[in-house]
C-alpha cells in the first residue's frame, strides 16, 4: 500500500469511528423501525375497535330477538300448563329483581357535570390541578347509595344499569360501570318516590352539599315517567353455586 | 494494515455495545456517517492521484461531521430541511470522487497495457 508508518494510528482512529457510527446506526434503526411500524399500527388498531363494535351492535341485535323469541316459548308453555304458568311469573319477578327487564316509574334525575366555573376556579387558585374538577367514582358511589337508602327501586347511570353485581370504577379520566367507560355528564336516573328522593339528597350536609364542594354541578330533576334500560350483559356465575339446605344443616 | 482492520473490527465491537441512540437523534449520526463516507471517499480519490495530504483529511472528516450534524441542528430549528441539502452535497461528492477514481485506475490500466505493448 501507499501508506507511510506514521499515518496509521490515524487512519485507525478514522476507521474505528466511522466502522463504531454505522454500527450504532444500523443498530439504532433496526430498533426503531418496530416503533413506527407501532404508531401505524395506532390507525389499523382503531379500524380493528371501530369492526368490534360494529359486530358487538349486530351481536346484541341477535340476543334481543333470542330473547323476545324465548318469550314467545314461555308464553306458549304457559297457556297449555298452570304450573309452568306460576313458573313464569317467578321467573318474570325475578328477572326485575336482576335488573333483566326494562322498568318505568316517577323519579327523579341528578346530573353530576363537570363545574362550569372550571376557568374562574383555576384562576383563583393560580394554577390548574385537573383533580379538583374531575368527577370520581366516589362521588357516584355517594349518590347511588343515598338513593338506595332512600328507596329508589331501580337506578341506572348514562343508560347502564346498577345491578347487584355493577362495578363503579374509576379508569384513567373515566369511570367504568358495567364494563363500559362512561365520561362526565353523569346523568343518574332513579325510580322512586320523586319528593323523598330528592329531598333525601338536598340534605342539609347531605350529598348535593359535600358533593358541590368538590366542585361538581349538581342538577336534580324530578320527573313522572322515567325509563330505566335493562342490563344488556348475560349475568354469569362460574365459582358460586347454590347451597340446599340439607347440606347446611350436616 | 492489520491494525486498520482491527480498529475497524474495535469499532463494530463497541457499536454493538454501545447503548443505541434515541430515534429523534438518528438522523444527525446518519448525516456524520454519510459526511465520513464523503471524506473518506475524497481521501482515495486524492490518494490515487498522489495528492494525498494527511492534514487536510484528518480535519475535512471530522469537522465534515460537525458541520453536517450542526447544520441539520440548524435546520430543524428554523424547521427548512438544510438536511436533504448536506445530504445531496455529500453524495454528489461521493459519486464524483467513484468516477474520478474509476477513470484514474482505467488511464493507469491503459497506460500500462500500452508500454507492455511497446516494449513487444
Amino acid at each position: 500500500m501507499f501508506l507511510k508508518n506514521a499515518y496509521i494510528p490515524i487512519i485507525s482512529l478514522i476507521a474505528f469511528v466511522t466502522c463504531f457510527l454505522i454500527t450504532l446506526q444500523v443498530r439504532t434503526i433496526s430498533k426503531s423501525n418496530t416503533e413506527i411500524t407501532r404508531l401505524k399500527n395506532e390507525n389499523e388498531l382503531r379500524d380493528e375497535i371501530n369492526e368490534w363494535k360494529d359486530m358487538y351492535e349486530s351481536i346484541s341485535y341477535k340476543v334481543s330477538d333470542l330473547e323476545s323469541k324465548i318469550n314467545d316459548y314461555k308464553n306458549a308453555a304457559s297457556k297449555t300448563d298452570s304450573t309452568i304458568k306460576i313458573l313464569n311469573d317467578e321467573i318474570e319477578d325475578l328477572q326485575v329483581l336482576a335488573g333483566l327487564t326494562e322498568l318505568k316509574g316517577s323519579g327523579v334525575i341528578v346530573t353530576l357535570d363537570d363545574t362550569r366555573a372550571i376557568n374562574q376556579i383555576a384562576a383563583d387558585a393560580g394554577y390548574y390541578d385537573p383533580n379538583v374538577f374531575v368527577i370520581h367514582d366516589s362521588d357516584i358511589l355517594l349518590v347511588i347509595n343515598e338513593l338506595r337508602a332512600a328507596g329508589s327501586e331501580a337506578i341506572s347511570i348514562n343508560g347502564q344499569r346498577i345491578t347487584a353485581n355493577t362495578e363503579i370504577r374509576c379508569v384513567g379520566p373515566v369511570i367504568q360501570i358495567n364494563g363500559i367507560r362512561l365520561t362526565a355528564p353523569f346523568k343518574i336516573s332513579a325510580i322512586g318516590a320523586p319528593e323523598t328522593l330528592a329531598s333525601s339528597l338536598k340534605l342539609r350536609g347531605g350529598i348535593v352539599d359535600q358533593i358541590a364542594q368538590a366542585n361538581i354541578d349538581v342538577i336534580i330533576e324530578k320527573s313522572d315517567l322515567i325509563v330505566i334500560p335493562k342490563f344488556d350483559k348475560v349475568i354469569e356465575f362460574k365459582y358460586a353455586t347454590s347451597v340446599d339446605a340439607e347440606e347446611v344443616k350436616e | 494494515m492489520v491494525v486498520i482492520i482491527m480498529a475497524c473490527l474495535l469499532g463494530i465491537a463497541v457499536g454493538l455495545w454501545a447503548p443505541v441512540i434515541p430515534y429523534e437523534f438518528a438522523r444527525y449520526s446518519a448525516i456524520a456517517i454519510v459526511a465520513a463516507f464523503d471524506s473518506i471517499m475524497g481521501a482515495l480519490n486524492a490518494s490515487i492521484k498522489k495528492t494525498f495530504n494527511m492534514k487536510i483529511f484528518v480535519s475535512g472528516f471530522f469537522v465534515n461531521i460537525v458541520i453536517a450534524i450542526g447544520l441539520t441542528l440548524l435546520g430543524d430549528n428554523l424547521d427548512v430541511n438544510i438536511f436533504l441539502a448536506a445530504i445531496f452535497v455529500f453524495v454528489t461528492r461521493i459519486f464524483s470522487n467513484f468516477s474520478s477514481i474509476r477513470r484514474e485506475l482505467i488511464n493507469k490500466y491503459e497506460s500500462k497495457q500500452t508500454s507492455k505493448n511497446e516494449t513487444k
